[in-house]
């Protein structure tokens, strides 16, 4: 167990997640929809700063002649999202949930709305920069070891999706643009991992107690800060599972003192700096064995960095990675000295390589095999990681990968530029309207777990998997309306959540599916639940209809005896032989008579009564 | 306390630092806006806070360095001229306020391509929003092309807010006469801050038309919705169709004259007029009490105070073939008594008006209403203006009116055009 206090673990949050209102500034459906109607041709062209400089990095890509292709489905995109139409008003569905939410989390809401234009060039926006409007600042979320702070709750547009890329131009969907997103960040206090963990749920919970998140994969997003004293700010994005969350805190402190210990290590070897010599190493490969030199072969020395590259940072990631990280910008991968020979690459090779680079055994070296230009930009590239190794940690925006390790995406961007967003009129929250949304705010999960437990006696494991499904109306309904007993509920509910994953079944859950299943739930064999969900939710009719599709019609516990009594009567033989043992030859032909209509287990209580009471 | 100073606003358990913004919107002083130095503005209800001073703020007036410019040879010397709208323009990142900028420096930095395609000099007549544009103010920037020209300039481009951008390009076509090169108008849809705006590909396009030998005044916008293709219009026959699209202006009853690609291309469509060798000059004198006016059904009293206050001419926005209801005949009937000169243009915008076709057309007709044949009502409305104040007599007004000036009125009407379609998804 690592002693995060004295590691000096800062760790901060920034959930972000999608409201199920429609568009935050048109009229229009924000789901996602694969097909599309139209293409919008456009090119973004970088804006002055108020210097009157332009980001050489925006300008580069103008000058690329970089395009963008917008895909639209009408019916989904109007012309505001394709920025050829001021925005409507902010939805107000949209600004009533982030005031809910501003008041579940003590939050100040401003008493006035202002949206800004945060300048963003990469394509995700059609015009160019993202709405966005910080509504409310000073909130508190709890965690078991200690109160955070929350700075800003911002209600912003969510961006369109990438859908590929086709040589310059960028292809986009913007179903997706404009959804409004909460943004809730906090400050960088946290201290332990599971803090981070336990916070994350606390936001997500006092969100979900709108009732208004949209439900389903990528619909929140964390993006968590991290740092260690010494370290650096290190923010990893798009964390989509609450349970990555910890695992990514703690792989990022692994990393982040293994770099320091690194930086150590280059300090006592006295490692000042590293030298970008590239030579060409094609003619030394010019026979070789492995597959994937095709060509060109340039290397680097990295004087004074003898196996380093091969020194595991996080699990199953080395230095060595880290270098190929930046690489990767150019290059699918590089070769460094501590994993030669190997893939192909026989010693007699690497020594070849160690000679012609001067590269002696405290010295490393990198190998790309790839064209001349290609090849210098990714060693460059590499030269520059090695570098950022002298001072340690080099400042990140990182995706987080399944493990909970962690992948360079690219450096830390500056602070944006933003600017008012002059087509919209600010929204006043007059204190009479915070009054009204704070006299009917939502309950928080953990109440509704209390509430359910105490009213319906169910124990609290059942009302905490019943909210986490977003199910608690459904539930009361159930109870209320079809008197159906919570583990059937329950069993309901699981037997859904199994068929969701089947192809061709709605994003969302049908609620009016299931509550025509509970309508009939009396006449539904636990057996059969599965069947006749799948066929409720295929052809939208009522359970009867299942039944009578599925071949399968209830039958009262009358006809099940009568049946049974056929069997025994058409078996007299058997019985009188085999006296209560007859049981286990006659359950065969009961089953068959009822042909699935009627589980088993009441079948089988059913005749071995019938049985009894005939040999008794 | 002033906007740009540094203050503290406390409200009851907080207290936030920033710097003061102007007041939001239309003035209202119940709300006051700070901006955090996260960057995000907020609103304060002022009964509420308390307000502090901490700095006095200089507002940011960031002089840019200047930008090298020296004249390319073999260029086209191109002149810019300003009068408003969001074409060319910086934006106040502090208060969102848009400014024009018209220095070449500036103009430049904007659209750096400009440079390769010509050597460019900017200056600003006016900054005014379109729709508050004057009839002397078309005199001046009349004035300040034919300036321009005798400057040397191969072309000029009029930078102008959409609204009235066809009012002002029409209006030209009549005032410069002998025109031997092309005169460009150019706006845009979408405010130029944003990443997305339509402003630098209108203005590289209609740099590259100013550089053609067309010797028309033209309006050059997006052709679509897409960033690849402008449409060049004749000054007389386009008009604004959409409140909002980057190709909401189409040719009515033409096509456009050419379409300007964005690699470079510039395509002739259709035939426009070359230089007839003679100097440019500007004919300005026009008649300011001339009005456009628009029929509904039942309409009345919208003619005769106009005759009574001593009007000139009246172009009616008619419905359907040239039409006015009954409502309106006796005003008209006074006015045509005192003198007052009337032509009908239609609110269809597409097509002729024909007042023959059915009874109440040939009743104003004959009562000296004069159909304008294929002419838009906008471009009725400039060309009155322009003949009144050179002739008053009914007839040789009649004749002026339909007599071809610069392209607005034709005999035929194409079988191939019908406006705004082409220009849809």
């Amino acid at each position: 167990m690592r002693d995060y206090a004295a590691l000096g673990l800062r760790v901060g949050l920034e959930i972000h997640a999608q409201l199920d209102t429609g568009k935050l500034f048109c009229h229009c459906p924000s789901d996602l929809v694969d097909t599309h109607d139209a293409a919008i041709i456009r090119r973004l062209r970088p804006t002055m700063s108020e210097l009157g400089e332009i980001d050489p990095a925006a300008r580069e890509e103008f000058k690329k002649g970089v395009m963008h292709e917008y895909r639209a489905s009408l019916g989904h995109a109007c012309l505001v999202y394709a920025d050829e139409e001021p925005p409507h008003d902010p939805n107000p569905e949209a600004v009533h949930t982030l005031l809910q939410i501003a008041l579940l989390l003590d939050a100040v809401v401003v008493d006035s709305i202002h949206f800004m234009r945060k300048i963003v060039i990469d394509g995700s926006n059609v015009s160019g920069f993202q709405r966005t409007a910080l509504v409310a600042l000073d909130g508190v979320a709890h965690s078991a070891y200690g109160t955070v702070r929350i700075p800003t709750i911002c209600l912003e547009e969510d961006a369109a999706r990438l859908v590929e890329t086709k040589g310059q131009t960028r292809v986009w969907n913007i179903d997706r643009l404009g959804t409004p997103l909460v943004e809730i960040a906090t400050d960088p206090s946290m201290h332990h991992p599971r803090q981070a963990r336990d916070v994350a749920l606390f936001l997500g919970q006092a969100m979900k107690a709108t009732r208004r998140l949209k439900r389903g994969i990528g619909t929140i997003r964390q993006d968590v800060n991290i740092s260690i004293a010494g370290g650096a700010r290190v923010e990893v994005k798009g964390v989509q599972e609450l349970a990555l969350i910890e695992d990514c805190v703690e792989r990022e402190v692994e990393r982040q003192v293994a770099l320091l210990s690194l930086r150590d290590e280059l300090v006592k070897r006295g490692v000042g700096g590293v030298a970008c010599d590239i030579v060409d190493l094609s003619d030394l490969f010019s026979g070789t064995a492995c597959s994937i030199i095709k060509g060109g072969v340039f290397g680097m020395r990295l004087a004074g960095f003898g196996g380093l590259p091969g020194r595991e940072v996080q699990p199953g990631r080395r230095f060595g990675t880290e270098l190929a990280d930046y690489a990767k910008a150019y290059v699918r991968g590089i070769f460094h000295s501590d994993e030669l020979p190997r893939y192909g690459i026989t010693q007699a090779e690497v020594d070849a390589v160690r000679e012609r680079l001067g590269a002696g055994p405290s010295d490393a070296f990198v190998l790309v095999a790839e064209k001349k230009g290609v090849a210098k930009k990714a060693l460059e590239a590499v030269a520059y990681r090695a570098r950022l190794a002298l001072e340690g940690v080099p400042n990140e925006t990182r995706r987080p990968l399944p493990d909970g390790n962690t992948q360079f995406m690219r450096p830390l961007p500056g602070k944006s530029r933003m600017y008012p967003e002059t087509d919209v009129y600010p929204i006043r929250v007059t204190p009479e309207r915070l009054a009204a949304v704070r006299a009917s705010l939502p309950e928080l999960p953990a109440e509704t777990v209390r509430r359910l437990a105490d009213t319906y006696g169910i124990a609290t494991e059942t009302a905490e998997r019943i909210v986490d499904w977003d199910a608690e109306e459904l539930f009361v309904r159930s109870q209320e309306t079809y008197a159906m007993p919570p583990n059937r509920v329950l069993r309901l509910l699981e037997t859904y959540a199994m068929l969701s994953k089947e192809p061709g079944m709605p994003a969302e859950r049908p609620d009016e599916v299931l509550e025509r299943f509970m309508e009939g739930h009396e006449k539904v064999t636990v057996e059969a639940y599965e069947g006749v969900l799948r066929e409720l939710v295929r052809t939208g009719g009522s359970v009867d209809d299942a039944l009578s599709a599925l071949g399968i019609s209830s039958v009262s516990e009358d006809d099940i005896r009568a049946a049974i009594r056929g069997v025994l009567d058409a078996n007299a033989a058997v019985i009188a032989e085999r006296g209560a043992e007859a049981f286990k030859p006659l359950m065969g032909p009961v089953m068959a008579s009822l042909r699935g209509k009627c589980d088993g287990k009441t079948i089988s209580a059913l005749l071995r009564e019938e049985l009894d009471a005939r040999l008794s | 306390m002033n906007v740009g100073d540094r203050i503290r606003v406390r409200t009851k358990e907080h207290a936030y630092e920033g710097i003061l913004m102007p007041s939001e919107g239309t003035a209202n002083e119940a709300y006051l806006a700070l901006k955090l130095d996260n960057g995000y503005n907020i609103g304060f209800l002022r009964a509420s806070v308390s307000v502090e001073l901490l700095e006095e703020g200089h507002m940011a007036n960031a002089t840019m360095p200047p930008c090298e410019i020296a004249p390319t040879l073999g260029l086209p010397d191109i002149a810019i001229l300003g009068t408003g709208g969001t074409v060319a323009s910086k934006i106040d990142y502090l208060t969102g306020a848009v400014y024009p900028s018209f220095s070449p420096d500036e103009l430049l930095r904007l659209v750096p391509e400009l440079g390769e395609i010509a050597n460019i000099s900017g200056r600003e007549l006016y900054s005014i929003v379109s729709e508050d544009i004057l009839q002397r103010d078309w005199e001046n920037i009349a004035q300040a092309i034919v300036g321009r020209i005798a400057e040397g300039a191969s072309g000029v481009v009029i930078t102008h807010g959409t609204d009235t951008l066809h009012f002002t390009a029409s209006m030209l076509s009549f005032m410069l006469r002998d025109l031997d090169r092309p005169v460009v108008c150019v706006g845009a849809q979408r405010s130029s801050d944003r990443p997305s705006s339509d402003a630098a590909f209108n203005l590289v396009s209609s740099v590259r038309f100013a550089a053609t030998d067309c010797a028309e005044v033209v309006v050059c916008m997006h052709a679509g919705i897409d960033d690849d293709v402008c449409h060049v219009h004749r000054g007389t026959r386009v008009r604004k169709f959409h409140t909002s699209r980057r190709d909401a202006f189409v040719s009515v009853n033409s096509l456009p004259l050419a379409r300007v690609y964005g690699a470079g291309r510039v395509e002739q469509v259709s035939p426009y007029r070359t230089s007839s060798g003679k100097d440019v000059y500007a004919d300005t004198s026009c008649e300011e009490r001339v009005s456009l006016v628009k029929t509904y059904p039942g309409a009345a009293d919208i003619v005769g105070a106009l005759v009574d206050r001593g009007y000139r001419g009246i172009i009616i926005e008619g419905s359907g073939l040239g039409h006015a209801p009954d409502t309106l005949h006796a005003e008209i009937r006074r006015g045509l008594e005192e003198g007052v000169f009337f032509g009908m243009a239609s609110q269809c915008v597409h097509g002729r008006v024909n007042m023959n076709v059915y009874r109440g057309g040939r009743v104003l007709k004959e009562a000296g209403v004069l159909p304008l044949g294929d002419m838009l009502a906008e471009t009725a409305w400039c060309k009155l203006s322009w003949v009144l104040g050179h002739v008053q007599d009914r007839e040789e007004v009649a004749r002026a009116m339909l007599l071809p000036v610069a392209g607005e009125v034709e005999d035929t009407s194409r079988l191939d055009v019908y406006g705004c379609r082409e220009a849809c998804l």
